[in-house]
Formats: structure tokens, C-alpha cells, sequence
């Protein structure tokens, strides 16, 4: 079964998103707080705490053409960074480093409802070295310092519930998952991973909230794994968590490969 | 490392086929020493952190917690990682499937070499000459080149200091 995304969200409607976004609650060198000049730098709140999109806007994270459960397909940076311009006016897809790059895959159809998985990676620019007047122990700025202090989400995770029938948008978020180190922060001369419990923009169709009896669907873990396949070659390999790897080696016979890290392996928060 | 040779066919061939993958977060380690997932891993993550080195660091054991390699990342040879990391994976599965872990001697296979350890305590001498003690290094295995790997630990006291590498003929 497969769907045609080309008529819908026709409609002459707008859809009002909001902003959660908490500040910084857990690093283990405190670099956020370590002057009053990292502390604003990184002291980050909402562009538009509420903001209006046309119902338009969101077709930047519909398929170019028909596709089934389970297909990814890749999304125009152009469509998707104004959502993120939402949360700071220094938002970008092009990354200083790691793997660029906006896809979504269809999880679930049905007659009247279509909700795609998305996954975004984006740096947010929080100041540019040659606005500061920045010295670290007492020396100003050196040739290997960096020219913009970035703060660099792990991922955004997103989900867009489309109502086929009404050609409107159901529901939609992209939020940054409350894992234990979830955001790296770059000075102009450090970098430190840190954790952020909340940083989310969604909405909501108050109207349309009954329950979904999907016809097709796939479970959200096969859709992210999906997503993750389009970022990182290296999610080819079969990876555990250590509890299970330890129970599949014994039973298996097999040696255990284990990777100790600072910060995780399938995102963009190290 | 996860765009180097985690990332190349044969390594990821050969991790699906004869091992059973994991990572972990090195601040997650305390918590699953601490038995939340259970005795057995508890024991892995311990040698896990006993063993940990780097900012990333790569382990082969069995699943009695038994080290069959250590290789930290950034002593893995810079030129051909991918072939240096199916080298670390092969000599850990003849070792796995040699049953010759009593061979082993409490040292994992490591692709790099401890050429040295020394143990020195520096004490500022109250005048504005500093305590310059040097450590020479044996390069002679370096003579085709390669990557050494200091490793320097600090306390925790209050002190300034800085470790300068130089030609011995300086």
C-alpha cells in the first residue's frame, strides 16, 4: 500500500507551534557557567516562544512521491531550518563537524491518517569570536580558536501526524531525546557535552485526538533505526545493550566487542 | 572512529559474524557496576573502567569478563585503521577460539606497546628555579615512524607545571 502525499495539507489553514526549552542542568565541568561571558553565551532562550506556520510549511517534511511503510526519503534543509530558526536565530544544517543531513520515514498508514518519523541534525551559532572581546587565563584569542561558539543538539527527533482526509496537520514535534548527554557546547576555544533536559517544539490539533487504528505500520524502533541507517554507516553492526551483549555472548559462544566513550557513537552530542 | 573503521564492510562483517557488540557511555559505567542490569554485566563494566584509558577505548572480552584485548583509539596506527582494527579483531578471536587465555598473562593484545612507566613526583623548590626533571624516551622502535602515546596522570592539588617534548640532541 502506498501513499501519494501530493494533495495533502491543501488546505488554507495555519497550525500554531510552541517552544519548550530548559536550560542546561547537568555537565560535568560546568563550561556553560565558567564566566559571566560563557554564561550568557549559553544562557539560550526561545526566538518565538509561539509562532504561526501556513499549513504549507510542512510539506517540507512530506516524500517527493508515493512511498510505503518503512521508506526513507531525504528532506530539503531549506523547508526544515525555519521550524529551528524557531527555538535561536543561529540555527543551521551545516554542521562544523559530524554528519549532515534531514530524513523521515513513513511509520504508519492508514485511511485517514499517514505519521512519519523524522530525524534532523542542526548546530545552533551562538556567537562569533570577532563579537567578544574573549581571553581564556588571561590570554586573547589564539590562531587554532574556533570562529563561532556553537551549541550542537545530538539529534532532533520528530514525529508529523497527518489527517489525509481533513488535509491537516494532526500533531507534529521535533525534540531533542532526554538522553543523560544530549547537547555538545562549543566556546570559541573548549567544548563539553552537557545535558539538557528539554528542548521540543509541537503542536497540536486539539479537535482531532481519537485513538488510530493504523492499516500498516512499523514499530517507532525500526523507523529510528532506519533513519540512523541514512547518518551512520557503522549502524550496520548489530549493537546491544551491555546487559544482553554479555547474556548473547554466553549463549552464542562468541567474545564480547565492547566500545567504552565519553560521549555516544549515534549522534552528534561527542 | 564510528566514520573510520566501524564504518568499513569488512570490520562491520566481522563484528556481525563473530562478536556480539556493545558501547557504553563511560558515565554510565557506575551504575551498571553497581548491579542494575545485573551481576555478570556488573563485573564486565568493571573491567570495563579498570581498563579504560581514553577518550575512546576498545575492548574484547569473554562473557566471564575475561580482558582478550585493549586498544585505545588513539593508539591504534594512524595509517590503515580499518586494517589495524581487523588485525585487534583477529588476534582476539585466535586467542577467543585457542583457548590459550591462560597465554595471555594479565596482558590483553594491544596493537600499541608500553615502552616505559615511570613514577616521579615533582616538588616546587621555593625558589624561581622549577623542578626540570627528563625522562628520556627510547625512540628506536620509532625508526619507520609511528604514534607515541603519553599518557601523563596528575593529582589533585593545587599546583602549575607543563610537559614539553623535546630532540634529545636539543
Amino acid at each position: 500500500m502506498r501513499q501519494n502525499f501530493n494533495d495533502v495539507l491543501q488546505r488554507s489553514a495555519s497550525v500554531q507551534v510552541e517552544v519548550h526549552w530548559e536550560p542546561i542542568a547537568d555537565s560535568t565541568f560546568s563550561l556553560h557557567k565558567e564566566s559571566p561571558e560563557h554564561i550568557e553565551l549559553f544562557n539560550l532562550s526561545p526566538s518565538y516562544p509561539i509562532k504561526e506556520y501556513g499549513i504549507d510549511a510542512f510539506k517540507a517534511f512530506l516524500p517527493p512521491s508515493s512511498v510505503a511503510v518503512g521508506d526513507v526519503w531525504e528532506l530539503d534543509s531549506d523547508g526544515v531550518v525555519p521550524f529551528l530558526l524557531q527555538f535561536h536565530p543561529g540555527a543551521t544544517t551545516a554542521l562544523k563537524q559530524g554528519e549532515e543531513g534531514a530524513f523521515a520515514c513513513l511509520r504508519a498508514l492508514s485511511s485517514e491518517y499517514a505519521e512519519i518519523t523524522l530525524r534532523i541534525h542542526a548546530d545552533f551559532i551562538v556567537g562569533h569570536l570577532a563579537d567578544w572581546d574573549w581571553e581564556w587565563q588571561g590570554e586573547k584569542a589564539a590562531e587554532d580558536w574556533i570562529e563561532e561558539a556553537r551549541f550542537i543538539p545530538s539529534q532532533f527527533a520528530g514525529k508529523l501526524v497527518v489527517n489525509l482526509k481533513e488535509r491537516t496537520v494532526r500533531s507534529f514535534s521535533l525534540a531533542l531525546p532526554p538522553r543523560n548527554s544530549n547537547v555538545d557546547i562549543n566556546t570559541f576555544d573548549c567544548a563539553h557535552m552537557v545535558f539538557v533536559p528539554r528542548m521540543e517544539i509541537r503542536a497540536s490539533d486539539a479537535d482531532d485526538c481519537g485513538e488510530i487504528a493504523w492499516n500498516s505500520a512499523i514499530t517507532e524502533e525500526i523507523a529510528r533505526g532506519a533513519l540512523e541507517l541514512k547518518f551512520y554507516k557503522f549502524a550496520e553492526i548489530e549493537w546491544r545493550p551491555l546487559e544482553e551483549a554479555v547474556e548473547l555472548a554466553k549463549a552464542a559462544n562468541r567474545p564480547i566487542h565492547a566500545i567504552i566513550v565519553w560521549g555516544a557513537l549515534d549522534d552528534e552530542s561527542c | 572512529m564510528r566514520a573510520g573503521p566501524l564504518s568499513y564492510l569488512e570490520v562491520i562483517e566481522s563484528l556481525n559474524e563473530k562478536f556480539v557488540n556493545t558501547w557504553v557511555l563511560l558515565r554510565e559505567l557506575p551504575e551498571l557496576i553497581g548491579g542494575v542490569k545485573g551481576e555478570v554485566a556488573s563485573l564486565v563494566a568493571k573491567k570495563l573502567q579498570h581498563h579504560y584509558t581514553d577518550s575512546v577505548d576498545i575492548l574484547v572480552l569473554t562473557s566471564e569478563a575475561e580482558v582478550l584485548a585493549h586498544q585505545p583509539d588513539r593508539a591504534l596506527p594512524y595509517r590503515n585503521r580499518a586494517q589495524h582494527y581487523l588485525t585487534l579483531l583477529q588476534r582476539s578471536l585466535e586467542v577467543f577460539e585457542g583457548e590459550l587465555l591462560s597465554k595471555l598473562e594479565a596482558k590483553p593484545i594491544s596493537l600499541g606497546r608500553k615502552l616505559k612507566e615511570v613514577l616521579h613526583i615533582f616538588h616546587a623548590s621555593g625558589t624561581d628555579i622549577p623542578d626540570y626533571t627528563p625522562i628520556e624516551i627510547d625512540l628506536t622502535p620509532f625508526e619507520h615512524g609511528g604514534i607515541l602515546h603519553i599518557e601523563i596522570q596528575v593529582g589533585g592539588g593545587e599546583a602549575t607545571g607543563s610537559f614539553e617534548l623535546y630532540n634529545a640532541d636539543t
